[in-house]
């Protein structure tokens, strides 16, 4: 299976995407839990672009998957990258939901990009050629 | 997903099995909205059986929560475990709603 998935930023993507990670997380022997932050993650910016992004110049999103080890310390992270054609828009900022409030005073929505931020273990984001950039990485036992 | 459910004295055991995710949240959703329309004002939601869950599915969650609250009721939640305990405690659900070990000890606990 290749290491980039393109996709339409749509919810029916979620069953490709959940089939893309599935397997390449198997083939490279990534922890049960790690894959499920990994498939939230990307579900959570998905959902994101198809409320809130302007598709009409192009609705795909590209997902590249790429294993990397430190030569030094034989650390492994899964690092992906996320590229999509919309507005410039920066996940990252997103102003923080109050995980505090009551019932009564919780807000509705919100939580997606919150857990963009928490569940990977680094998150960098970048403006390049009119395309939003996200690059995540989730740290992985070592072999 | 599957939702289960089941009745004992005034409180509603809602079994939920499957992925809580953006693509089938709704149905989890709509399903409650029914069940509250006819009658439902406590409910306890088993995530035992739930394998996978994203904001969409504490959406629902919450929309469910606000509506029993908004009528008097009152919403318990058991068996949380792997991602789904990981979820509640990163979105703060899990300080938030009232959360047991099992659906026999959310039961068990009077209001």
């Amino acid at each position: 299976m290749s290491d980039i998935l393109n996709l339409p930023a749509s919810l029916e993507s979620l069953i490709p995407l959940h089939k893309f990670i599935s397997c390449k997380a198997e083939n490279d022997k990534i922890p049960a839990m790690q894959v499920k932050r990994i498939e939230l993650v990307i579900e959570e910016l998905i959902v994101n672009l198809v409320e809130h992004a302007d598709l009409s110049k192009s609705s795909n999103v590209s997902i590249k998957w790429s294993i990397e080890t430190d030569a030094q310390t034989n650390k492994r992270q899964c690092v992906l990258h996320i590229h999509d054609w919309s507005h410039e828009f920066n996940p990252l900022t997103a102003p923080p939901p109050d995980i505090s409030a009551d019932i009564d005073h919780r807000a509705i929505g919100g939580l997606g990009l919150h857990f963009v931020r928490t569940m990977s273990d680094a998150c960098a984001y970048k403006r390049c050629n009119n395309t939003n950039i996200l690059q995540l990485s989730f740290n992985l036992p070592c072999e | 997903m599957q939702l289960n459910v089941t009745q004992k004295d005034d409180f509603f055991i809602l079994q939920v099995d499957g992925r809580m995710d953006a693509a089938n949240s709704v149905q989890f959703e709509n399903e409650c909205m029914a069940l509250f329309e006819n009658g439902m004002r406590c409910a306890v939601v088993d995530l035992g059986k739930v394998e996978y869950i994203s904001s969409a599915g504490l959406r629902g969650i919450l929309v469910l929560a606000k509506k029993l609250r908004s009528e008097h009721g009152e919403i318990r939640f058991c068996e949380l475990h792997g991602m789904v305990e990981e979820v509640f405690t990163i979105s703060g659900f899990n300080s938030m709603f009232a959360i047991y070990d099992s659906c026999d000890a959310a039961l068990a606990k009077r209001a």
